[in-house]
């Protein structure tokens, strides 16, 4: 299974959307078939999962959610969703349920935006990230570098246990030194205000990296006329196709963490 | 190598247990996704890096890259050659190119000498990096490669890694369409034959707004239309005998556009 997650809007204008899709984006690659499930937003409180049901969703249909539907504060919560076969309650632990396993990944569009554009890429978080203690490298072009520019990061993280914990996170240029180190936090939807940062970011590659959490690295970026562009970048194993990808994230990751 | 290419070929064409992509045949391949370019009211950018410090970055080396760009009806255009320092990331600026076509496609394969451990491995470096399109080159909106499309043979032909089938496939991009003014859909044809496409719109109880179809011939681009005005299209539906027909969205909105592969 995947679970998905509302992306907290940056500035006050913007909002933020997701559309939750139960149909199989290719019925020949997906070894499950659409069926009924129920929709959930969960959050940690720190100690325990705390599960609210949106609704039921039947096979082969989508629900779009705005931030503003949910009545709750981005601010205060980290919000994920789930469909699950039946209804949740408050727990201890996530559980990755079997479904939606298919070769091309079930995604939502997830989106932000402005009274007048919006900006989105097609997200999820695998259900087998929540179980491993992840670590990050995110080699970036989409830091923008112009003074009607702003420019955030978002680090995504779950784990199926809901404890909220502080780790380090480097941002570092091409030569390897390090130009700023952050805070993020587990089970979060990290946002990090670039803009405040003070680095003149005028080369055309940066690295994100963490050697004690990770998660989905997305960038987003807003210009004064609310142009805006948000996406992700590739985690290390997609530099290769076919074979052993995973040495090659492995190379990847102790060179930038070293 | 031959022999398992005719199984996967069948395999493929029968629908049995398919792949997403096929193998390059020259173990020394390299492979890059189909990428789309624009030069209209919308322009691009590529950010192009030594993929050989992405891979291994230990070994500090040069990439030699070659860009192969072709307009709209898939006629070559140019090759343009690059030799990347390691971790050199570059801008390539399309409007900069003097390209006669409006739109096209363009393959971007790496090269470079230390690249036994990939070999070893049956693994193959891939391009699917980071397009930027903009209204006025000064904000870029970003999207990442999506697609292993081909690979370049030893004799310097570009050869499709897309796989295709004797059946007609469907692939339903997971997304909405009721938010914005208008939308294309983009499709290049990395194959040496005509692909055929045929895209349903649908509205929010599911009935069917609009039926095209449409023909791609070799190495040509295809931005199919959609007005939008009313807010009736919801989903889009692509069928093909290609497995995985997943386009390049651009929405257009009130102000401004998104752009996202589907």
């Amino acid at each position: 299974m995947n679970y998905f997650f509302l992306l907290k809007p940056p500035l006050k204008n913007l909002n933020s959307e997701i559309d939750i899709v139960n149909v199989s984006p290719s019925p020949i690659f997906s070894y499950s078939k659409s069926k009924k499930l129920i929709l959930h937003y969960f959050y940690s409180n720190g100690k325990e999962w705390i599960f609210n049901d949106i609704c039921s969703l039947d096979a082969n249909q989508t629900i779009t959610i705005n931030s503003k539907d949910l009545n709750l504060d981005l601010n205060n919560h980290s919000v994920f969703f789930s469909l699950n076969k039946e209804k949740q309650n408050n727990t201890a632990a996530l559980k990755d349920e079997k479904y939606h396993i298919s070769k091309i990944a079930w995604r939502a569009n997830i989106k932000i935006k402005s009274v007048n554009s919006s900006t989105s890429y097609q997200g999820e978080l695998p259900g087998a990230m929540i179980q491993k203690n992840l670590t990050l490298v995110s080699c970036s072009p989409m830091i923008q570098n112009h003074p009607s520019i702003k420019n955030y990061f978002y680090l995504v993280n779950l784990n199926y246990l809901p404890e909220i914990k502080e780790f380090n996170l480097d941002i570092l240029n091409s030569d390897k030194k390090i130009i700023s180190s952050l805070n993020c936090y587990t089970n979060t939807v990290n946002l990090i205000d670039l803009n405040h940062l003070k680095i003149n970011f005028n080369s055309n590659m940066y690295i994100f990296t963490s050697k004690t959490g990770g998660g989905i690295p997305i960038y987003f970026s807003i210009d004064n006329s609310e142009r805006m562009s948000l996406e992700h970048t590739h985690p290390p194993t997609e530099y290769v196709v076919h074979g052993n990808r995973f040495l090659f994230q492995r190379l990847k990751k102790s060179f930038w963490k070293s | 190598m031959y022999i398992k290419k005719l199984i996967y070929f069948l395999r493929n064409f029968l629908k049995i247990k398919p792949l997403i992509y096929n193998y390059p045949i020259n173990k020394y391949a390299s492979v890059s996704d189909s990428f789309f370019y624009r030069n209209d009211f919308i322009k691009t950018v590529f950010f192009l890096s030594n993929i050989a410090s992405h891979t291994n970055p230990q070994i500090k080396q040069k990439d030699f890259v070659k860009i192969y760009i072709f307009s709209n009806t898939g006629e070559f255009l140019k090759v343009l050659n690059f030799t990347l320092k390691p971790f050199e990331t570059k801008k390539i600026i399309f409007s900069d190119l003097n390209l006669k076509s409006n739109y096209g496609s363009f393959y971007v394969f790496h090269n470079f000498n230390e690249n036994e451990l990939l070999v070893k491995n049956k693994s193959f470096v891939t391009e699917r990096g980071y397009l930027g399109f903009s209204d006025n080159s000064i904000f870029w909106n970003f999207v990442h490669g999506n697609h292993n499309s081909a690979y370049l043979s030893k004799k310097n032909k570009i050869k499709s890694l897309m796989t295709m089938s004797f059946f007609i496939n469907e692939y339903f991009p997971q997304l909405t369409f009721n938010d914005c003014d208008k939308f294309d859909l983009v499709f290049t044809n990395s194959e040496n034959m005509n692909v055929k496409y045929r895209i349903k719109t649908y509205d929010s109880e599911n009935k069917i707004i609009d039926d095209k179809k449409f023909k791609l011939n070799s190495f040509n681009t295809t931005k199919a239309s959609f007005e939008n005005n009313d807010k009736k299209i919801k989903f889009v539906k692509i069928f093909s005998k290609m497995y995985f027909p997943r386009p390049v969205i651009f929405k257009y909105y009130s102000k401004y556009f998104d752009v996202l592969h589907g």
